[in-house]
């Protein structure tokens, strides 16, 4: 999945060390839509299919934030790559070279150009 | 075709006489055999997956007996492939209505619009009475059901002053909302002046919700919007029909009880919309009427919006907004700037994360 610059920096916080719960699910959202088709997303079973505003029929109702020994766990069974991803240091994962993540810019203080 | 949303009214009626409703008072169900021609003809069209809204009017009206028909016929036809929802306004759920559901993984939202002196200022049934302590009795049994339902909110002018006391309420209860406007369209004009409220108005109530929920560290619950305008500006992609160029018209739908299709559920109040009807014509005549190929020409683009930065997040927004207000789809929606107001918001709370994330 493409990010912008602030998704991409986004992607380098470790949601476990967030003490925002809105801002730790929204970077588990992040992670879970870069992570590739082994990951099971029950939440999203037609991912190709538009979301409609007709309604608030969510079927990820309940269990909306998640705690980090879930977080752990889930990533240790499903995704090391998240895991790679969820260190919180900047820059520290090796795989620059994945489309949606491949940036040379550090700083981030570009955001003028949301899109990629 | 590879995928469709057919939102599908099976009724008209209502138990309710919400103040901003814009479904017409024709009061008329959707017959078992309709139902019948329209999810062959979606089988046949449509490739991929199906998603059936049920919507009305009250859905639950039509009867649980309609309900478990035609999620029969779905389970029957295209059971791997097909996804049923549905929007009620909750004071007909009964605990056979909520075995079905859940038993038949068939997600549902309710309309909900706040504490009980919010909610009943606007919804309430045709006798008069709120329908607060209804709907709350269903969605205790629900609970105790193991359920957690989740709501959809309407913002208007009486409830501008409250976006603090509305969200209490929702997180007290543990329930999740979608937050929208009150809708200008068809009847619900005659309310304009009471209860509409102009983008400014919307785009600040949103910001400020967003704020308490953001700011609220202890929060059950998900702004299911406001989460998504952050994914989009994360990710750079929208969420939702209302910023897709790729929905009225050409993957979604809108269907009458009496078979009329609409690009739009939003558009079914105003025959010129009309694209056909199921009984008598076959979706690929349907999708390729003169109004679908104008829907098409505004997902293309719009002069108006090509300058603007959030064009890629929003791509003009819903059609039926901009006709409402200005009589033409070839115009950007009304809410454009509370679009803006909030993504601007979004992105500016993000990025400060970012920085204090990085020292």
């Amino acid at each position: 999945m493409k990010k912008t610059k602030l998704g991409i920096a986004l992607s380098r916080l470790n949601p476990c060390r967030v003490d925002n719960p809105v801002l730790s699910s929204l970077i588990r959202a992040l992670h879970y839509s870069s992570s590739d088709e082994g990951f099971n997303d029950t939440r999203t079973p037609h991912r190709d299919v538009i979301d409609h505003d007709h309604g608030n029929a969510h079927t990820d109702q309940g269990g909306e934030y998640v705690s980090c020994a879930e977080q752990k766990a889930w990533e240790a069974e499903h995704h090391s790559d998240v895991t790679n991803r969820s260190t919180g240091v900047r820059n520290s994962h090796t795989d620059d070279t994945t489309e949606s993540d491949a940036h040379t810019d550090s700083r981030y203080e570009d955001y003028s150009d949301m899109t990629r | 075709m590879n995928h469709l949303t057919a939102i599908t009214q099976v009724t008209n009626k209502c138990n309710q006489d919400c103040r901003y409703c814009y479904v017409s008072r024709v009061e008329e169900d959707m017959s078992k055999e309709t139902f019948d021609i329209l999810f062959d003809k979606l089988t046949k069209h449509v490739s991929g997956n199906i998603t059936i809204v049920w919507h009305g009017g009250e859905p639950l009206l039509r009867g649980l007996d309609f309900f478990q028909y035609a999620h029969g016929l779905i389970k029957q036809k295209a059971g791997n492939r097909t996804k049923e929802s549905m929007q009620t306004n909750g004071t007909l759920i009964t605990e056979d209505v909520a075995n079905f559901l859940i038993k038949n993984n068939i997600s549902y939202g309710i309309s909900l619009d706040g504490p009980k002196d919010v909610h009943d200022a606007n919804r309430y049934f045709c006798n008069g009475k709120g329908s607060f302590d209804t709907v709350m009795k269903r969605i205790a049994m629900l609970k105790k059901m193991g359920q957690h339902p989740s709501g959809i909110a309407v913002i208007t002018k009486n409830s501008l002053q409250n976006i603090k006391e509305i969200y209490n309420f929702f997180n007290s209860e543990q329930i999740s909302i979608k937050v929208n406007p009150v809708d200008v369209i068809g009847r619900s004009n005659l309310e304009k002046d009471n209860l509409s409220i102009t983008p400014e108005e919307y785009g600040n109530a949103l910001t400020e919700l967003f704020d308490i929920w953001y700011n609220d560290k202890s929060t059950k619950i998900k702004i299911i919007n406001l989460f998504d305008a952050m994914k989009t500006v994360a990710e750079g992609r929208h969420y939702g029909c209302l910023y897709s160029d790729n929905a009225c018209g050409k993957s979604f739908i809108g269907v009458t009880p009496g078979g009329d299709i609409y690009p739009c559920s939003r558009f079914s109040h105003d025959t010129n919309f009309k694209l056909g009807n199921i009984l008598n014509d076959d979706l690929e005549k349907i999708f390729s009427s003169p109004i679908c190929v104008e829907f098409s020409k505004r997902n293309s683009g719009l002069e108006e919006c090509l300058g603007c930065k959030f064009k890629k997040f929003c791509n003009s927004g819903c059609p039926s907004r901009a006709f409402s207000e200005y009589d033409t789809i070839e115009h950007k929606d009304y809410y454009c700037t509370s679009t803006k107001i909030v993504f601007a918001h979004i992105q500016k709370v993000l990025k400060t994360e970012i920085e204090r994330g990085l020292k």
